[in-house]
């Protein structure tokens, strides 16, 4: 074995310029294969990945006849009465969260920091369970505190207000009321604000209230809030203002994720199913829900799927990437015929000296296997840079308004995803080389030896 | 060496030729779309702005508590803004600021009882008396507002009657005739202003510019506040201003309190919003097709190598038959530039088919240029003849002496 690796070590060196022309071709294919492929793969990634499949986005398509749902990520989120209808429905599950979108000015008590603007949520407290909200500080609030004058903050806001110190039983302004601080959470991980369906990578929660609270202190619904026609005049004044008068509309705005038990989630999600078809039905016959389509539960591998198709530029250049990579393995197979070509009158000789075919194949598969190893290392390494850049032009794209270190989960090297890109990259290259292989071993003994 | 024996000796090394002819189609269709994408952006840089975007500020700022009287603010912010020494002036904007629609985009119409009337895109700017200034518009026909015609006040302040509008925007509502003295109606409400005055052309609206008319620009002497939470000025500052002046003006406004200062930006960073997504797009193709052109040329080098190699004895023999070296070089280059010309007839078909594909998957075009798609033809071929000429060259330099010593 030790001599083979010799030979094949000298193989690489013999010709070393078409050697360097071998590996510097497969590096920047490799390069621009990994950079993409690692972009559309961390495209449709989450840190709720591992639970996507139970986990459900519950909505009943109240709205006119002639509303049309445009893709998977327009479907209404609930009313308040149909989101009370499924709380008291005896349905089981592992946890069912209602939550609305909202926005508000955060500000410092002490008059310390300049304030800011938040994207926040208003929730219930089984939210923090559904998305796996981690905690560097305190918790979520308690049961008991649902109605109370309390918020959980994320690591930003905790960095920027209270300079990255404990903030749990602080207090701090929301739209100049006080509310005390009793969590401090890190979303640095989630990558998409998915509560709210919008599915963003440039911000995340910065703050969560309790629902009744945020009901009580007026906090406008910003997200998505489609209402029917009649209301449509009204619905400015139901963000802003009127929640009382929301609660009665036909206006969703209550995001509703329903997540079943692992074991028994075929059965609960047909339960589930079962009751928004009798419900719908029965409110159909009450002249509600005019659509064929009268619910909807989507589980999130399909949403994160589906934005994945929106993903349409990075796709583009994966394509190419692929394209490219085509070129160089073409490449590859005429550097090698064309280093091997010289090497004609030496394979002769080790066969005339005894070399089996099997042996001078083991030779050169060894030589291109530790060229592909270099290559690949080299095209891991350069990857790194290739996405550094992408992350550059991303931001660039966006005007630097997103939050970077969001944008950056979707430009960081997968050393898993690499590791199995490059088997396969390894695989391709061995396989390109087989032919110049081939025609190698294939000289016969002392063919080349006359002149 | 005639020309139907280097057809010869393609059909020859039948491998070698399609590969090289793959590699010169895929080459043509990447680049030469990168090309048509890149210089449709390149088209829209070059819309000249004549706008003096280092010199013009924007300012956006949104006031959240209740309390705030936004008329003292607006003219307490005014004046902390004009005392500044880089400042020339500065005006309330209440409606779009530079490149940048704020609330809803505008429109304007020519007619206010035809139904049907088309509307245009315009960019609409509602300012105090240091507006036109601000905007370094020059008047071209007309005159500037008088002081009287100004009107400052809540949402619920009658309108401004006057307005200017921009020579473009003349000629597409009143195409020959005078606008001077004509009425125009703004957005929906159809709310009349009579044209006082036109001034010279200036990129200067968001919409009004993916609207495709970049010069469409209304200025009315309208300082109304109130209509939302936004506080927005306007500002010119002198030639040569630095950055700083962006966070001396930020940390100005936070010194009141009660509001967020979302935007201070010179406008050449609005403008520069304008293409950020196709502008990326076309960054990212146009490394592609760096990395395209650079594989094409390794991967010539490579066959072109080999294909010499097994040529070896038939190049030495062809010296020793007398060709001179450039007469072997000249074979060698003639013989890649018909495989790349192959290519190149493959790859243009392939560039139209992508050219569509882009378009179906991403609505993305870059219209396909004449121009632009032989200069790129000619760069691939070009770079395709010098790739075959490295190895050619060493062909040349096969001694007929080593052929001959050989057999």
């Amino acid at each position: 074995m030790k001599d083979l690796f010799q030979l094949a070590i000298q193989g690489v060196k013999q010709k070393g310029k078409l050697t360097i022309l071998m590996i510097v071709n497969l590096v920047i294919g490799i390069t621009l294969l990994l950079t993409m492929s690692t972009m559309v793969k961390l495209g449709g990634n989450s840190v709720l990945t591992n639970k996507a499949a139970q986990m459900h986005h519950f909505s009943l398509n109240y709205m006119d006849s002639d509303f049309e749902i445009r893709n998977q990520f327009r479907y209404p989120p609930l009313t308040f009465q149909d989101a009370q209808a499924l709380k008291n429905a005896d349905l089981e599950y592992k946890h069912l969260s209602f939550n609305y979108d909202t926005r508000f000015i955060l500000e410092s008590e002490l008059d310390n920091a300049r304030p800011m603007i938040a994207t926040a949520s208003a929730s219930d407290i089984d939210y923090f369970s559904v998305f796996i909200v981690p905690f560097i500080y305190g918790a979520p609030w308690l049961d008991t505190q649902s109605d109370s004058d309390v918020i959980v903050i994320d690591k930003k806001v905790n960095d920027h207000f209270f300079s990255g110190e404990n903030s749990v039983g602080q207090f701090i302004k929301v739209d100049k009321q006080s509310l005390k601080i009793v969590g401090v959470m890190d979303l640095s991980q989630h990558n998409r604000r998915i509560s709210n369906m919008r599915f963003s990578n440039r911000y995340n929660d910065l703050a969560i209230v309790p629902m009744a609270t945020a009901e009580r202190m007026n906090l406008p619904r910003a997200g998505y809030m489609p209402c029917q026609t009649k209301e449509e005049t009204q619905r400015g004044e139901y963000r802003q203002h009127n929640i009382s008068a929301l609660k009665s509309a036909e206006c969703g705005y209550l995001h509703t994720w329903i997540e079943f038990d692992q074991q028994n989630h075929q059965q609960q999600l047909a339960a589930a199913t079962l009751w928004a078809r009798n419900y719908t039905q029965q409110q159909a016959n009450l002249g509600r829900f005019p659509h064929e389509e009268k619910y909807k539960l989507n589980d999130l591998q399909l949403l994160l799927n589906e934005f994945a198709q929106f993903m349409r530029w990075e796709k583009v250049y994966l394509q190419f990437s692929y394209l490219l990579f085509a070129i160089c393995l073409v490449n590859t197979v005429g550097i090698l015929l064309a280093k091997y070509q010289s090497k004609n009158k030496l394979v002769s000789l080790y066969r005339a000296l005894g070399a089996s075919r099997w042996y001078i194949v083991k030779i050169h598969l060894i030589e291109i296997s530790l060229i592909a190893f270099a290559a690949i290392i080299a095209g891991v390494l350069f990857a790194h840079l290739g996405l550094e850049l992408m992350f550059q032009v991303s931001m660039y794209q966006m005007d630097y308004s997103a939050d970077p270190s969001l944008v950056k989960l979707f430009f960081s090297m997968d050393y898993g995803f690499a590791f199995t890109s490059g088997a396969f990259i390894y695989a391709a290259i061995l396989i390109a080389g087989l032919y110049p292989v081939y025609r190698i071993s294939g000289i016969s003994p002392a063919s080349q030896l006359r002149g | 060496m005639s020309l139907k024996h280097i057809l010869k000796l393609i059909l020859k090394q039948k491998s070698i030729s399609i590969l090289i002819v793959f590699q010169v189609a895929i080459t043509l269709m990447i680049v030469s779309n990168s090309a048509f994408i890149s210089y449709a952006t390149l088209q829209n840089w070059l819309i000249p702005s004549n706008l003096e975007e280092k010199q013009i500020l924007n300012v956006v700022t949104h006031v959240y508590d209740e309390q705030v009287d936004k008329g003292q603010l607006i003219e307490r912010d005014l004046a902390a803004i004009r005392a500044l020494p880089e400042v020339v002036s500065a005006t309330y904007s209440g409606e779009e600021n530079v490149i940048d629609t704020r609330r809803s985009s505008n429109v304007v119409y020519s007619d206010n009882l035809d139904e049907n009337a088309k509307d245009h895109s315009i960019a609409l700017f509602g300012v105090d008396q240091q507006g036109v200034g601000s905007l370094m518009l020059n008047i071209s026909s007309g005159r500037n507002f008088y002081a009287n015609e100004f009107v400052t006040g809540d949402a619920e302040t009658t309108p401004a009657s006057v307005a200017l509008i921009s020579d473009d925007l003349a000629n597409t509502l009143f195409e020959e005739g005078s606008p001077l003295g004509q009425t125009v109606y703004l957005n929906g409400s159809k709310t009349p202003y009579q044209v006082v005055g036109t001034f010279e052309d200036k990129m200067l609206g968001e919409s009004a510019t993916y609207d495709q008319v970049w010069y469409h620009g209304m200025v009315i002497p309208e300082a109304i506040y109130g209509r939302n939470n936004e506080l927005n000025y306007i500002i010119r500052v002198a030639p040569n201003t630095s950055e700083k002046i962006l966070e001396t003006l930020e940390t100005l406004f936070y010194q009141e309190s009660g509001r967020i200062v979302s935007r201070v930006e010179f406008s050449a960073r609005a403008k520069k919003r304008l293409w950020d997504g196709r502008s990326s797009f076309a960054f990212v193709m146009f490394a592609i097709s760096a990395v395209a052109l650079l594989i094409t040329s390794l991967g010539i080098i490579a066959l072109v190598t080999f294909s010499v190699k097994m040529r070896h004895k038939n190049l030495g023999i062809l010296r020793a038959l007398g060709a001179s070296k450039s007469m072997v070089l000249k074979s060698l280059i003639v013989e890649n530039s018909l495989l790349a010309l192959v290519g190149l007839v493959l790859g243009f078909f392939l560039s139209l088919w992508l050219n569509m594909a882009l378009l179906q998957t991403l609505g993305v075009q870059g219209t396909p240029d004449i121009i632009v798609g032989i200069l790129v033809t000619l760069f691939v071929w070009l770079l395709t003849c010098f790739a075959a000429y490295l190895p050619a060259r060493k062909a040349t330099l096969i001694a007929p002496a080593q052929v001959t010593k050989a057999s």
